[in-house]
């Protein structure tokens, strides 16, 4: 896999010649990443899009097996709450992730 | 003229069909053609000078040439720069489009600029192109152990609830990720819209009251000024998103 890759192993080898050249310096520090802090309304889009795309994917699931299988409306029903479910496992990773990043940035 | 007015999609040239689908040439279409020779024009005549002191077109692409290269290589360690030139090319058609859009000269429909990224279905066939790719990438990649992404480390009877929730978590990725940034266009170009209506409205009311005029005149340059933020912002975060769902293909999480 990747250890036996062609590529992967040109990019290794350059990167030692590249510390060679360098003379054995340590390599830069990464400069920081651009400036991305999103405004308060950027937030609440993100949460607000993260919680409909479980629903709606949820419903959309639910409402597709039904007509499939027949059985109406048992599976909306049961597919709409794990997408309710999903949605907020959703929003709780974007809000840790946003969380994250204002930590770092402090 | 209604502020949604500038999204309307319209054709340019003679109608053409095939099996039973309008393929006519539109609006949209020619403005994604622009965008897309535009960004390949420019960052091929920056690239070619390669000149040891950059000049400024240069030194743009050099540095979101970086740009890209830190944020794929943070994101999905030094295998993810094999993605390098599809993340590059996703983040400046994104980028790209959403400037073009900022071009004020809207009023001519037909011909005017016209925002790609504000629709829905633009943004949702690159969205569900990077989720079959994932899928696909991780499946190429890791075989069975790709799906262990959907079994979070928990009791196993709980497995029988959260599978379910993490597959459709996962499958609402798409969705969420073009809805964000179509969302973000339709309603900054909207309220740029409205503004400029209050702006002719008050104007007309005629004597003194003509004056305030200028209060929705100054706003709007404000909001001219934050949708290009915006612009740069959404194009950045569709990029980065794309990058963390590569990852989840080339390292799923080992539970």
């Amino acid at each position: 896999m990747a250890e036996n890759d062609p590529e992967m192993h040109r990019l290794n080898e350059l990167e030692r010649r590249l510390q060679q050249a360098r003379g054995g310096r340590k390599p830069e520090e990464k400069p920081a990443p651009p400036p991305a802090s999103p405004s308060q309304m950027g937030i609440a889009v993100r949460l607000v899009t993260e919680l409909l795309a479980g629903v709606i994917v949820g419903g959309a699931i639910g409402w597709a097996l039904d007509r499939v299988f027949g059985t109406s409306p048992i599976l909306l029903i049961v597919c709409f709450l794990i997408g309710v479910a999903a949605g907020i496992l959703n929003v709780q990773r974007a809000a840790r992730e946003l969380n994250e990043n204002n930590a770092g940035k402090e | 003229m209604s502020p949604l007015e500038q999204f309307a999609v319209t054709r340019i040239g003679p109608p053409l069909h095939l099996f039973g689908y309008d393929i006519s040439f539109t609006n949209s279409a020619l403005w994604m053609c622009i965008v897309a020779g535009s960004a390949a024009v420019l960052l091929t005549l920056g690239a070619s000078s390669r000149r040891l002191v950059p000049t400024r077109l240069q030194s743009i692409v050099e540095m979101s040439h970086s740009m890209i290269g830190n944020m794929l290589q943070s994101a999905c360690g030094v295998e993810g720069l094999k993605f390098f030139p599809f993340v590059f090319t996703v983040f400046f058609f994104v980028l790209f489009a959403n400037m073009y859009g900022l071009m004020p000269l809207g009023l001519y429909p037909p011909i005017g600029p016209f925002t790609v990224t504000s629709h829905i279905v633009v943004t949702f066939a690159l969205a569900i192109f990077i989720f079959l790719m994932v899928i696909v990438i991780g499946i190429f990649r890791n075989g069975f152990a790709f799906f262990r992404i959907f079994a979070p480390n928990v009791p196993w009877w709980m497995l029988i609830l959260l599978i379910p929730i993490e597959i459709f978590s996962f499958c609402s990725r798409p969705i969420s990720h073009s809805v964000r940034l179509a969302a973000n266009m339709m309603a900054g170009h909207t309220m740029l819209n409205v503004f400029g209506g209050f702006v002719i409205g008050i104007a007309a009311a005629g004597g003194a009251l003509s004056y305030l005029s200028v209060a929705p005149l100054i706003a709007i340059s404000a909001v001219s000024a934050l949708e290009f933020l915006i612009g740069f912002l959404q194009a950045y975060v569709f990029a980065i998103l794309t990058c963390i769902y590569l990852n989840d293909a080339l390292h799923p999480p080992h539970h």
